[in-house]
């Protein structure tokens, strides 16, 4: 395989020693503690934003994360209506968070 | 009574192929599954193993394929697996989920595991389907409509890291959870369609940068999960990669202790064998069959007899990345354990059933 034909070569190249570098770096804000498997979630901690385009269905959407919740999970989340004056969607930013040992 | 942590820590997950059948034929499939993939488990078995597998301390169940939704049963094997109180996630291609099957999804799994591999074009490639991202975004729709959290997996070859950012993109637009990065492995299928496409010490490390650059700008939308082992976290935490000295563990499986706190994740392959942490893994260092007669008792065998060859096994990996200084200090652990277990001879135990 040509060195070209890299993905990363696609994102700019980088010397050994600034690899090294940028690896410190990042270290200090991004650190791999766990690894997984293919299709195996880290599903311990979750967020996500959710955009209801149809506010009709909102009322649906948000009967179905509540009923996410129970003593082993965590499940809390905001909504945020948008669009004036008529409402046109609505945003939802959730978290899920599994309690360890249940 | 100690305890191994293991790679997912307290997380100890049951991987299940319940079948090998697929609607796609995809060129890095490490099961090799395709629409004619014949092969299945019957969903009784199943829930009967889990019943053990829930009481030896498993907590977790991940189905995959074969494409899960394929399963007749699978309703069925997942209201089991909430009946035992585990968590349940499923691993799809998502272009056979409608209404239906998405409201299922949400009311039986706490996540659903959907794979995307770069661009539309990349991903059609890679899925050798002209329509394959079309149709898998047809169905993530269909799951958000539902409430179904969701997630996507990427998976990361020697010459797509440039698309990952369009990948999390995506990912913060179509709504999703998480973002798990996976380095490809070169087995099953990819041993001829991708020869040479796993990544390397270096893309794993630009792939750190990348992963790290991202998740930073997509704070607080997206998490992303990078599936590879920082070799100085690993030396400072060996039992993470079961590479720790032999002592304790060993102990603790003579002690009879639940199979969980020994080995996790376990893996259930389509034709009834459990196996260690991946797919494929050397029958050599198989922990059970669904043939064999009374799992505990396959189980206590294991225990008593296995842990060691397999904690060796692990040792060996360890120590050989350790000794050839690798350039950049990350590595896909799963793969290289896998592919030392095919390497390794045959453990003593072999020998002496």
């Amino acid at each position: 395989m040509s060195e070209q034909a890299r993905g990363s070569a696609k994102l700019g190249e980088l010397s050994h020693e600034d690899l090294h570098l940028a690896i410190d770096t990042a270290r200090t804000t991004y650190k791999i503690e766990r690894w997984w498997k293919y299709g195996q979630p880290a599903i311990d901690r979750i967020s996500a934003e959710l955009n209801i385009t149809d506010p009709r269905q909102a009322a649906s959407v948000l009967g179905g994360l509540t009923s996410l919740h129970s003593p082993a999970r965590q499940v809390t989340f905001d909504v945020f209506p948008y669009g004036i004056p008529v409402i046109d969607g609505v945003r939802v930013t959730l978290q899920i968070d599994q309690i360890p040992g249940k | 009574m100690p305890q191994i942590a293991g790679p997912t820590r307290a997380y100890r997950v049951v991987q299940i192929h319940p079948l090998l059948k697929c609607n796609l034929r995809c060129l890095h499939c490490y099961s090799e599954s395709s629409p004619t993939g014949l092969r299945s488990l019957d969903a009784g078995r199943l829930c009967a193993a889990l019943d053990v597998l829930r009481r030896e301390g498993f907590n977790g169940v991940g189905l995959s394929g074969g494409e899960p939704l394929l399963y007749a049963d699978l309703a069925r094997l997942l209201g089991h697996v909430r009946g035992l109180g585990m968590l349940a996630t499923v691993t799809t291609n998502a272009m056979l989920i409608d209404a239906d099957k998405a409201a299922m999804l949400r009311d039986l799994t706490d996540l659903v595991a959907i794979s995307v591999d770069g661009s539309p074009a990349s991903h059609n490639r890679l899925r050798a389907h002209p329509r394959a991202f079309e149709l898998m975004r047809q169905g993530v729709a269909r799951l958000r409509s539902a409430g179904a959290p969701f997630g996507f997996i990427f998976t990361l070859t020697v010459e797509n890291l440039h698309e990952l950012r369009e990948v999390a993109e995506f990912a913060v637009a179509e709504g999703a959870a998480l973002l798990q990065v996976h380095p490809l492995e070169e087995v099953g299928r990819a041993t001829s369609a991708l020869r040479g496409a796993a990544p390397d010490a270096l893309e794993l490390a630009r792939g750190f940068i990348e992963v790290a650059r991202l998740q930073q700008e997509f704070a607080g939308r997206l998490v992303i999960q990078y599936d590879v082992a920082d070799l100085d976290v690993l030396s400072a935490n060996p039992e993470r990669g079961y590479a720790m000295e032999p002592c304790d563990a060993c102990a603790l499986a003579a002690a009879g202790g639940p199979l969980a706190d020994v080995i996790a994740p376990i893996v259930i392959e389509a034709d009834g064998a459990i196996v260690p942490l991946q797919y494929n893994f050397s029958r050599a260092f198989q922990i059970a069959s669904l043939d064999g007669g009374r799992l505990e008792d396959q189980f206590a065998v294991w225990k008593r007899e296995r842990v060691e060859p397999f904690l060796a096994l692990c040792r060996g990996v360890y120590r050989r990345l350790a000794a050839d200084a690798p350039p950049y200090p990350f590595v896909n652990w799963y793969g290289a354990v896998l592919n030392a277990s095919h390497a390794a001879a045959p453990p003593v135990f072999a020998l002496t059933r």
